[in-house]
């Protein structure tokens, strides 16, 4: 059977109708996932935002009051405003280079390789860009507001690190159990398209 | 509900039923068994919906609807948690309905014979094939994929041969 022939086949097929309650009540719940998918993202950044400044607020107030050098003063809540600003930007920048893979299928899966490695290489450096700053803020703070470690200090001092050891623990999970197969699954049809391309 | 959000609603409703084989005949390249290509249908009905803010009306409805769908069927992975919109399965395919007589029959055997021999394409030729048994131009195709005009010929010319051997492999094992 030659192709022509199959391809006439392929349009009498018949598509059929989808059963369906009605189009109203599909269409509400089309939206109703969706838009709960946008909450999750908007909460989780919004989250990041206002527990940036708050922290940074938390930090400076206590601060203002201290007797010492001002380079702690500032040095003890900049690694958290830097965070926060890190993050918004970061928000706006992913948003922006969307648009430079265009909307062909190609164009779609080059941008989904490039979120995910970039998701990972974040999540993998978790330690440095989201972590540290966080551990050197809150030792700043304690030792030039007290002058000294108090054994309070040493308790807080070590919550924290063992949320910080949760947090990053985490997300190499997520690295290792999520992008990691999806990051390798989606290079793997790259290659598919590349291959046609050289062909 | 704003003017606007009624606009993007009505599009959404019309895309689904204008092009609702479009959907279904992807879902059907792309994973075997009804419940997953029930499943399949659903996530690229989701993904249509969130596509509708980026659509800007420089493509045909077709254009963009293949592209979305044919992106989300060659990332899509079976979950565990199923959603539900529909109130019933999907369509089988043809071959699994009410045997029929005579070149009825055949064509529904001929059918379900090319959407298996589809599916063990690679996912790059799936879609290329899918296209171009479509009706779709190598113009057309080109838009969608993202490749030149003479790559799309290329490819396919070697992924036509390819479904033709998978063809009469297919047909002999039914």
């Amino acid at each position: 059977m030659s192709f022509e022939q199959l391809q006439e086949m392929w349009a009498r097929q018949p598509v059929g109708e989808v059963r369906q309650a009605n189009d109203a009540a599909l269409l509400e719940k089309v939206k109703s996932d969706a838009e709960e998918f946008d909450r999750v993202i908007a909460r989780r950044d919004r989250r990041e935002i206002i527990a940036g400044w708050f922290l940074t607020i938390c930090y400076a107030i206590p601060l203002r009051h201290a007797t010492g050098p001002s380079w702690a003063y500032w040095a003890s809540f900049v690694p958290l405003l830097g965070l926060t600003l890190g993050f918004m930007w970061l928000r706006w920048y992913i948003q922006q280079k969307r648009r430079d893979f265009g909307t062909s299928l190609t164009g779609e899966l080059n941008w989904s390789i490039y979120h995910t490695a970039l998701q990972i290489r974040l999540l993998v450096h978790v330690a440095w860009w989201y972590l540290l700053p966080i551990i050197i803020a809150a030792f700043l703070h304690a030792t030039y507001r007290h002058g000294l470690l108090t054994p309070a200090d040493w308790w807080v001092g070590g919550i924290t690190l063992l949320s910080c050891a949760i947090v990053y623990w985490f997300n190499q999970r997520v690295v290792r159990t999520k992008l990691t197969p999806q990051l390798e699954k989606l290079v793997a049809i790259r290659q598919e398209w590349n291959t046609l391309s050289r062909e | 509900m704003t003017s606007c959000a009624a606009e993007t609603e009505v599009r959404y409703t019309g895309w689904l039923r204008d092009h609702r084989g479009i959907l279904l005949k992807v879902a059907r390249s792309f994973a075997a068994g009804a419940a997953d290509q029930d499943e399949l249908y659903q996530e690229m009905m989701l993904q249509l919906w969130r596509s509708l803010p980026r659509f800007q009306g420089q493509a045909k409805a077709s254009t963009w609807i293949y592209r979305v769908c044919l992106n989300t069927a060659q990332t899509w992975r079976r979950t565990e948690q199923r959603r539900s919109y529909l109130a019933g399965p999907l369509p089988a395919e043809p071959a699994c309905e009410r045997p029929t007589p005579g070149a009825v029959q055949e064509q529904t055997e001929t059918i379900a014979a090319l959407y298996a021999a589809i599916r063990s394409l690679p996912a790059a030729d799936r879609s290329l094939v899918l296209l171009l048994l479509d009706g779709l131009s190598y113009r057309e195709i080109s838009e969608i994929t993202g490749l030149t005009e003479n790559h799309v010929g290329v490819a396919l010319t070697r992924a036509r041969k390819k479904l033709a051997d998978l063809m009469k492999e297919v047909r002999h094992e039914l």
